[in-house]
């Protein structure tokens, strides 16, 4: 009966956290950009806010649009909930089935291939050129995701990823060079699938230098609120998986109990929303044709992984 | 004569009243002459395939072994049959593939009724179907042979099958070619296995260590048929130019064809494993990217579709390949997973590359024209045929919960987990490399997939022709749904499949792990929470929240027009500039005005891709065998006198050659 209640209670812990963490974290992003520019900026949980005022808004959507249109954001909303459920971004998730690395990144390429449909639907030359720059980003990034994952399942001899992140694969501890590197490349990755600096400005607000931000011009009221929300989680579940390798790289946390496990993972977190702010504050968005080249540092980092894992594997 | 029929199972007379229908078909056809109705044939061919289905239904998992028209031998080799679990299962595909197309001839058929010769057009089919089907039974070397190149023969008369178009009689040019270098390989390869086995039978061909000769071969015979890099050219223009049905019936069955022939050859008759392992992995490998990679920059819906056809059967040999590998290593559960692979991947494919090409096909019939850059906005008018070609390109991008999710997965297991369990350090890396690559091919071809479905369905039309487009007729539609629903139930079924081809799987590397064991991903549980997302935000969301239709954001500027629209080209600009030295992607701009550069009078962009293998390679091949052949016709001068003394010199050799011997 306890263990059923235990289970009830992470569980809860976790949908509490899954469901207002990613604005507040967004929050706290906008709050130190702010702090970083001289500005006081809004409360961290104005997010919060504007998708409740967007979620009792109407909604205006363009003529052209068919059914893929309005259904995208919740097809996303549904694999972003399912990645978020098996994926180990915070080390307090429940065990669930399935988390297998290939399973994972294939839902996330369910999500972009209805988001790039939706952009392509409103027959808007904006949203079309987001799309074709989105799935250009994609490809480019796409082997350094997988080949950082893969490693570490190499290593770990299983592609579930909650056994990799488990703290408890014998296999796979004291590898802290790997942890570091396919953190580090992941952070890289995330940087590009998240369209943050310098790879995308989302604050810009010019539709012709967007990349994200281009392919959701069209929505507005509950499906833009329903966007915003998966980007949001989004955000957190690809930093948060790769905070939790620079995490698996500390031995001290290989022994510490839960409770510092769990905030070892906000903190990690935290840390990776501060860099991003600092990086946005300091930093210029690249040049699309110098992007290439920014991404290669992923994939070198990425294949520096496969190289130790396939070595000393 | 009735006693020894009703001693014949069942399974083995419903399959003999399939072929039976189909050959007596495909006589009728061709007397039938230009009369022949379209309607009256795909009933047989549909009939032909249930009966060959229904016998397959009722024979599951039985052996039969039995030979035709004794008396009347095949010069060398009698004409003997076998059915097995692995020909079965190819069988199945075949029937499936057959029986779609024949829903869908009719509706197409009729649009085109005074370009093809119906009566040649059908005695074609049959017999491409029909001698498919005995490909797959064939027991001996001969046997296989004659119908494989009555299959590659009837192919090519139907893709020149249109007869008004130039360019159907130059694909079909090409494609003789390459059918003919394949036949000849597939022709020495046989031989000289004769030689070293002294026998024409498959299941003699066994455990020599000196075949690595005429494995090569029929390797690379079995690669130019499947179209693998560097082979594939014929693919793109044979599968374009062919009429829709039959483009279908190449890439769904035919090519499945070559892979039976690599398992039946290879994998069964394991020996030389490792050449052809490492073979069959590079060429599978870069065939994948590059097939993708020029699927992506195509303009034509169907040569987009021929050209991802090479990336599919590039998985397949991939798979193939890591399976001779894994059994050369002695890794038999991990043979066992990419075996599974390669077959799940044979079986998807076959379904919804069938699916894509009728939705080209039906857009084609509709529009008049397969080039995506006048093409858009077509959801609107053919709303089920765009909801079924996206369900393909869904599943063919490997997007879960469709069944091509399944054998990707699959593939990137197998290759993930040799990643570990193999011996050599060298094996592994590979292995992991692929994973890599994979990766990048896996966001290529969402890159492909969301181009073709958004250019070619949504956004605003292109041209005046879209804005005339129908739903096409009743009997296309019904075949493109059927195939839809079949991608999405056998998504959420892909255990019990890997289980039915468990006997397969035992016959070739000797274990059968479960469909569960080999599969265990809850793609149902997802699924189902998909669901309950979806109902959630309708009932709680959407449900109150007034929707209102506006224009599309112009910055204000009032009505954009459609030529500011993302293209098929722009859309895969930023990718073809990347790999702009592979696909040799030129860009040229041409401004003219009275020196106002603001105000120009003439812009024009242009962007051209060339298909580097054909201008580097192919191109001075042929260039060299067409100075030869000059150089030989020198010889037949039309004189008399010359012949007879040719006749002199060559009776004086065999005199020669004779008293030698």
């Amino acid at each position: 009966m306890s263990t059923a209640l235990d289970t009830l209670a992470n569980w809860s812990a976790f949908v509490v956290f899954a469901l207002f963490a990613p604005p507040i974290m967004i929050g706290i992003l906008r709050k130190t950009k702010a702090r970083l520019q001289n500005r006081i900026g809004a409360s961290i949980f104005q997010p919060i806010f504007d998708l409740r005022k967007f979620l009792r808004k109407g909604e205006t959507i363009s003529t052209v649009t068919s059914w893929v249109f309005r259904n995208t954001c919740v097809i996303n909303l549904a694999a972003m909930i399912a990645v978020a459920c098996m994926v180990p971004w915070v080390s307090f998730k429940p065990p669930t089935s399935g988390a297998d690395i290939f399973f994972v990144i294939y839902l996330f390429a369910l999500a972009r291939f209805f988001t790039v449909l939706a952009a392509l639907d409103a027959g808007s030359a904006f949203s079309g050129f987001g799309a074709s720059r989105e799935v250009t980003l994609a490809l480019l990034i796409e082997p350094a995701i997988i080949l950082s994952f893969a490693s570490l399942g190499c290593v770990a001899h299983t592609s579930d990823l909650n056994q990799i992140f488990s703290f408890s694969d014998q296999l796979i501890q004291n590898r802290n060079s790997l942890w570091t590197l396919a953190g580090t490349g992941l952070f890289i990755a995330s940087l590009v699938e998240l369209s943050r600096m310098p790879v995308d400005d989302p604050t810009t607000h010019l539709e012709l230098t967007m990349v994200h931000e281009a392919m959701f011009l069209e929505y507005s009221g509950p499906n833009f609120a329903i966007a915003e929300y998966t980007h949001y989680l989004k955000l957190c579940v690809m930093f948060g998986i790769s905070g939790q390798c620079f995490l698996h790289a500390i031995p001290y946390f290989w022994g510490a109990g839960p409770v510092i496990q769990a905030a070892g993972s906000i903190a990690v977190l935290l840390m990776a929303i501060g860099t991003i702010a600092f990086i946005e504050s300091t930093s210029v968005k690249l040049r699309w044709t110098k992007l290439p080249e920014f991404i290669a540092y992923s994939v070198a980092v990425s294949l520096l992984c496969v190289f130790i894992a396939i070595i000393r594997g | 004569m009735s006693a020894t029929l009703s001693s014949l199972p069942p399974a083995l007379m419903l399959l003999g009243s399939g072929f039976g229908v189909w050959t007596l078909g495909a006589l009728t056809a061709l007397f039938s002459g230009e009369k022949a109705k379209h309607h009256v044939f795909s009933t047989i061919m549909l009939l032909g395939s249930l009966f060959l289905l229904l016998g397959l239904f009722f024979g599951q998992g039985d052996i039969y072994t039995f030979t035709l028209l004794s008396p009347l031998n095949f010069v060398l080799a009698p004409l003997a049959l076998r059915i097995e679990p692995l020909s079965a299962l190819f069988l199945v595909l075949l029937g499936i593939v057959s029986g779609a197309v024949a829903i869908f001839s009719t509706g197409y058929l009729t649009h085109f009724h005074e370009r093809i010769h119906a009566g040649i057009y059908w005695a074609c089919t049959l017999i491409y179907v029909t001698s498919m089907g005995l490909v797959l039974m064939a027991s001996n070397a001969i046997v296989f042979l004659i119908f494989w190149e009555i299959m590659a023969l009837s192919s090519v008369a139907l893709v020149a099958s249109d007869t008004v178009r130039q360019r159907a009689q130059r694909a079909a040019l090409i494609y003789l070619g390459s059918a003919t270098v394949s036949g000849a390989l597939l022709t020495g390869g046989f031989l000289w296995y004769f030689h070293i086995f002294n026998s024409w039978d498959f299941a003699s061909w066994q455990n020599n260590p000196s075949t690595l000769g005429p494995a090569l071969l029929v390797f690379f015979a079995i690669a130019v048929q499947s179209g693998l890099w560097p082979f594939h050219i014929w693919m793109p223009y044979a599968q374009a130019e062919a009429p829709t049905p039959i483009a279908a019936l190449m890439s769904g069955a035919m090519e499945k064809m070559a892979m039976y022939a690599v398992i039946r050859l290879f994998l069964i008759n394991c020996s030389d494993g490792l050449v052809i392992g490492y073979l069959a992995m590079f060429l599978g490998t870069v065939s994948v990217l590059w097939g993708i990679l020029f699927a992506l920059v195509e303009r034509d819906l169907k040569r987009l579709l021929a050209y991802s056809t090479v990336e599919q059967m590039g998985l397949v040999v991939l798979s193939l390949g890591l399976v001779l590998l894994c059994k050369h290593n002695g890794l038999t559960v991990l043979a066992a997973l990419a075996f599974s692979a390669a077959l799940l991947t044979c079986i998807n494919h076959a379904i919804f590359k069938t699916l894509l090409f009728f939705g080209a096909g039906s857009v084609d019939v509709s529009v008049g024209t397969r080039d995506l850059s006048v093409l858009g906005a077509l959801g609107r008018s053919m709303p089920i045929t765009m909801c079924c070609f996206l369900i393909g390109s869904l599943s063919i991008s490997a997007l879960p919960p469709f069944n091509g999710f399944a054998n990707k997965w699959l593939i990137y297991q197998s290759l993930f987990q040799s990643s570990f369990n193999s011996p050599q350090v060298i094996d592994r890396a590979m292995a992991l490399l692929v994973v890599g690559i994979l990766g990048f091919v896996g966001a290529l071809s969402v890159a492909c997939y969301t181009k073709a479905v958004g250019i070619c369905f949504l956004g605003r039309p292109r041209s005046e022709a879209v804005t005339r487009a129908k739903e096409g007729s009743r009997d296309m539609v019904a075949a493109q749904a059927v195939l839809a629903a079949t991608c999405v139930f056998a998504g959420l079924f892909i255990p019990q499949i890997l289980n039915m081809a468990g006997p397969v799987l035992s016959d070739v590397v000797g274990v059968v792990p479960t469909g569960k064991e080999l599969f265990p991903l809850p793609v149902w549980k997802v699924a189902l929470l998909g669901g309950l997302v979806f109902a959630a935000v309708y009932a709680l969301v959407f449900k109150n929240s007034p929707v209102s239709k506006f224009v599309t954001w112009d910055c204000g500027y009032g009505d954009l027009p459609v030529r500011a629209e993302e293209t098929s080209t722009s859309f895969s600009d930023p990718i073809a500039r990347i790999f702009a030295p592979l696909l040799q992607y030129r860009i040229s701009t041409e401004i003219k005005g009275r020196d106002r550069r603001h105000f120009p009078e003439v812009i024009r962009f242009e962007t051209v891709t060339k298909p580097i293998l054909e201008e580097r390679l192919y191109r001075p091949i042929i260039g060299l065998l067409q100075t030869l052949s000059k150089g030989l016709a020198q010889l037949q001068t039309g004189s008399i006198h010359l012949y007879l003394l040719y006749v002199f010199f060559t009776l004086l050799i065999l005199v020669g050659i004779g008293i030698r011997l």
